[in-house]
């Protein structure tokens, strides 16, 4: 290259750009996260919810288990040694010390938790309520709290205490058993329960995780040792590792491609520095303003933005292939190509989507940093003359481009297939309603986690309801949230009881509102006399010393203060209620459901109550899923518009707008015709692929409109950007990420096909220019 | 006849000679050493319960299975079913509605109170007494065993092993609380087979 006198310009950016990027770094420290919870759009209450799961705390729990001999005493080992690192929050492979804890907290407020509605309470006043105590009453001086009630009896004739126990007993769950006190499943492993001090979706910490753990268990198995785990962050691994494996992938094909196709077109692999340098620069660009609008850059987009070397290069392409007597004609055109290609991306933010904000805002960004990039170079070096090679090359494309214009029949044979997949593919089109391959791209992590729960939880529906505290300002969320959890309890007992559900486990079983906790103390303090007679006579029957029980004697003894969520946080009961309460907050709670066996009658039932919603986590986010498809359908549409708008403004000619647009639209038509014949549903992730089939296929037509005088270099310039095109998305299909695989199929195959119509394309420009002469 | 009587045969010698001359006391806890079985055995029980606040005693029927290990199994057959499971460190009580669990971290009062009837089949008389004052009473062919709690504040304040000749009849027991409890043996099955369900319980 020669050199031109001012590299001013150059540097001051370069400057600037490395300077960004250190504060980018060094303050704002972004995140890389990788949860597909980002793809959904945020005003449905599906990705509400969905997101709402990802980001509370309950992704951070993880569950260990430990199988093979000596399992229990390995397991003591790892625990220990995990507790000791700052990854973790908690490690726990034995359970706290409960009955200390449990006394302590709920005997002297027992009567505050006798019965779940007044009409229960109403039923001891009856003589039937209170005969049928005293049964109980006698029964389990028999049972399990044998022991205890024969001592404590008196104290409790109502089993109040013992109700509690009950419920605290029942969130155990009957596959998980204490034996050496430990936690043991009935399969035999030793059960770790670990909480994550960082979020789950975070890569690096993922990786730390990941490899702490598998580290430790490693130091301390034996040789028939085995090592399971239930986590949200084997996941961020596993896809993290596929999408870092794939940026580099594509990288290194992208930059491959480029060395060759500017060795073999240019014979000057020196060349390749002016799309290398403007790629890094618009690519480091990119990064520093998602990072530091967003604090993070979702995996996903960085992988996007890795594929746009394919577009950026571009840029240098049409002006190296344009000697610099006619530079002055290439950057009108190479200004509305990259306008319609931001304008592609620019659209993303009508979406409610945070990921694709990031992708909008990081393409369009790169695009722009690229181009100016591309622009600040050609300002400080020039190309010089062509050499042979180069020459050679523009004249074999234009001999090509030459022929196909003489032979316009051939031109319209090459249209042919892509008449075909849209007349032949489009009735077959199938939208994509399941998410499952999306989200799941690992199948063998799900296999092991639910084998997981199943042996800790049994037979667990995974499903989630979730209840949120009413946001009105002055209130008592927590209390709010409580008295929401209440009546969602009530129905789910209602629901047990009718044999729509098997079980279910809820903050419930641990804790009442003060509302309901207020319920029973009234009734016990309005109705003491009638309930002391009923209750000497019901249990005098039934061969109590009635006279010895302690509320005839001294009445109902409570403290004054009714139990909260944070009494129980103090206490060993903390973990307990961090799997129902994630965030700490408490005002966003959690059930679990157990077997449902009338989904639609029990959705009936939980859909009339306020602030709770029934998270199923595969329809809800398929739901979600379709609501973003809806959105980016919209996205196209304005896309479209935009696109339209901007070729308008730029040639104020409608023929080079139909040109401009033309293949790029019938290329997506296409596209959908040939996914649909090969049986794959059209979601989300084809539509935004299309819409940067769209903005690279405009490019060419753009570049078509405006140089079409120029053939050679016109026709050598779009092969070029085609191939690298292809190098760089085309990698994205090798990829075994299900998003980025559809995002590579997509662009590639419509890309090819909007390539393809040019020539025709060209033949009605070259008819419209004739009819205009 | 069967280990169980053996073994509490020789823990009624054996507290009698720790009362009486240093060399008995060595040759019976030697004895007692020996005693240990790698057998399980199972005993049927009726069991009496009076609590100061019921008018009748409550009566029910059942089985301990004691394994060498230490663990042993208290099984309630009638009127109604519960079956205990002690293992040195845990008490885990299960009946048709669901389990409980106590540890000894968390309520060693009550692990200790269990320790005393593993101490009994395990003839550990160290450990009994280190816990509760021994002594031997009786006439003739009866005879009774008296353990008293050292400790004043604890669930199992007396326990009274009455047997006759070589054979065991009943364990009193004056509990904390005013409770006292009666368990006469019946049929009593040495190298006991277990079902998968003990089996498991048993398993380390």
């Amino acid at each position: 290259m020669k050199e031109r006198t001012n590299f001013g310009v150059l540097f001051v950016g370069i400057f600037a750009l490395i300077a960004l990027l250190v504060v980018v770094f060094f303050f704002r420290k972004p995140t890389f996260p990788a949860d597909i919870t980002q793809f959904l759009p945020v005003d449905s209450e599906s990705s509400i919810a969905a997101k709402e799961l990802a980001k509370s705390g309950l992704s951070q729990h993880a569950i260990l288990l430990i199988g093979g001999k000596e399992h229990g005493s390995i397991s003591d080992e790892i625990a220990k040694s995990l507790g000791k690192s700052d990854l973790f929050l908690s490690v726990r492979n034995r359970p706290p010390q409960r009955p200390k804890s449990i006394h302590g907290l709920y005997f002297p407020r027992r009567y505050d938790f006798i019965a779940d509605s007044f009409a229960d309470l109403e039923k001891l006043k009856t003589k039937e309520g209170m005969d049928s105590a005293a049964t109980r009453f006698i029964a389990s001086l028999g049972g399990r709290y044998g022991t205890m009630m024969q001592r404590l009896g008196p104290k409790d004739p109502l089993l109040a205490y013992v109700g509690i126990l009950d419920r605290l007993n029942s969130l155990l769950g009957p596959e998980l058993e204490i034996v050496d006190g430990r936690y043991r499943t009935k399969s035999d492993a030793s059960v770790i329960f670990v909480e994550l001090k960082h979020s789950a979706f975070d890569a690096n910490n993922a990786k730390a995780v990941d490899a702490l753990i598998k580290g430790r268990f490693e130091a301390s198995k034996n040789v028939d040792s085995t090592l399971s785990v239930a986590a949200a962050y084997p996941y961020t691994l596993a896809i993290s590792t596929i999408i870092k494996r794939d940026i580099q992938r594509i990288t290194f094909i992208g930059f491959l491609g480029l060395l060759l196709i500017f060795g073999v077109v240019f014979g000057r692999i020196g060349f390749v520095l002016l799309p290398l340098l403007s790629i890094a620069f618009g690519g480091g660009l990119a990064f520093a303003v998602t990072s530091l609008v967003f604090g993070e850059v979702h995996l996903i987009a960085l992988a996007f933005g890795a594929s746009l070397i394919g577009v950026c290069v571009d840029y240098a392409i049409h002006y190296l292939n344009h000697p610099h007597e006619s530079s002055h004609k290439v950057w009108p055109a190479i200004r509305v190509g990259a306008l319609t290609t931001i304008g592609g991306f620019i659209v993303l933010f009508s979406s409610s989507v945070s990921a694709l904000h990031q992708i909008g805002l990081f393409a369009s960004v790169g695009v722009l940093g690229s181009v100016l990039a591309t622009w600040a170079i050609s300002q400080t070096i020039t190309q010089g003359p062509q050499r042979a090679r180069h020459l050679k090359a523009t004249a074999k494309t234009a001999k090509v481009v030459e022929q196909l214009r003489s032979r316009p029949l051939l031109g319209m044979l090459l249209t042919l297939p892509v008449f075909v997949l849209i007349v032949v593919g489009l009735p077959s089109f199938a939208l994509e309603k399941n998410l499952d391959a999306i989200r799941n791209p690992t199948p063998k992590i799900k296999t092991e986690e639910r084998e997981v729960r199943q042996k800790v939880s049994g037979s667990q529906s995974g499903a989630i309801v979730l209840v949120r505290a009413p946001k009105k300002p002055g209130k008592d969320s927590v209390e709010q949230a409580l008295i929401r959890n209440d009546a969602l309890a009530a129905v789910l007992d209602q629901a047990v009881e009718e044999d729509l559900l098997e079980d279910y486990s809820s903050l419930h079983h641990v804790i009442w509102s003060k509302k309901k906790q207020k319920m029973n103390r009234d009734f016990f303090v309005k109705n003491r006399a009638q309930l002391i007679a009923q209750m000497r006579k019901s249990f005098d029957e039934k061969g109590v010393e009635a006279a010895m029980l302690e509320p005839m004697q001294v009445g109902f003894p409570i403290p004054e203060d009714f139990l909260e969520l944070s009494d129980i946080r103090k206490s060993d009961l903390q973990g307990l209620a961090d799997l129902f309460d994630p965030d700490k907050k408490g005002e966003l709670l959690f059930t679990y459901l157990g077997k449902v066996k009338n989904k639609e009658k029990l959705q009936e039932k939980i859909n009339g109550l306020d602030g709770v919603f029934w998270f199923q986590q595969r329809e809800t986010l398929n739901e979600a899923w379709q609501i973003l498809g809806q959105e980016i359908i919209y996205a196209i549409g304005l896309g479209l518009i935009l696109i339209t708008l901007i070729s308008a403004i730029s040639f104020r000619e409608k023929w080079a707008v139909f040109v401009a647009l033309g293949p790029p639209i019938l290329g997506c038509l296409a596209t959908l015709g040939m996914l649909s014949l090969l049986g794959i549903s059209i979601g989300p992730i084809h539509g935004l692929a299309l819409i940067l089939v769209i903005a690279i296929g405009a490019d060419y037509g753009v570049m078509l409109v405006a140089h079409q005088d120029e053939i050679g270099a016109l026709s050598l310039s779009i092969t070029m950007a085609y191939t690298s095109t292809m190098f760089s998305f085309g990698a994205l299909i090798l990829s075994t990420h299900p998003i980025l695989f559809a995002f590579g199929i997509t662009i590639a195959s419509g890309v090819s096909f909007a390539i393809i119509l040019l020539p025709s394309f060209d033949w009605i420009l070259t008819r419209y220019k004739k009819a205009e002469e | 006849m069967n280990k169980l009587i053996s073994y509490l045969i020789f823990l009624v010698f054996s507290f009698s000679f720790s009362v009486g001359a240093q060399e008995k006391k060595r040759s019976a806890a030697e004895l007692l050493k020996t005693l240990h079985s790698d057998s399980t055995i199972r005993v049927l029980f009726t069991e009496k319960v009076k609590v100061p606040f019921l008018k009748r005693a409550l009566v029910s029927q059942g089985q301990f299975v004691i394994h060498p290990s230490g663990k042993f199994i208290r099984e309630i057959l009638s009127p109604t079913q519960s079956l205990t499971l002690f293992s040195g460190d845990a008490i885990v009580v299960t009946d048709k509605s669901g389990t409980m669990r106590i540890e000894k971290s968390s309520a060693p009062d009550i692990i200790g109170a269990m320790t005393l009837l593993r101490d009994l089949t395990q003839a550990n008389s160290a450990s009994l007494e280190e816990r509760y004052l021994v002594s031997v009473e009786g006439e003739g062919e009866n005879w009774a065993v008296v353990l008293k709690s050292r400790k004043e504040k604890s669930i199992f304040k007396q326990c009274i092993i009455h047997g006759k000749k070589d054979v065991i009849l009943d364990l009193s027991l004056i509990e904390s609380d005013g409770v006292k409890r009666e368990i006469i043996f019946k049929s009593i099955d040495i190298q006991t087979d277990l079902s998968k369900k003990e089996n498991r319980l048993f398993k380390p």
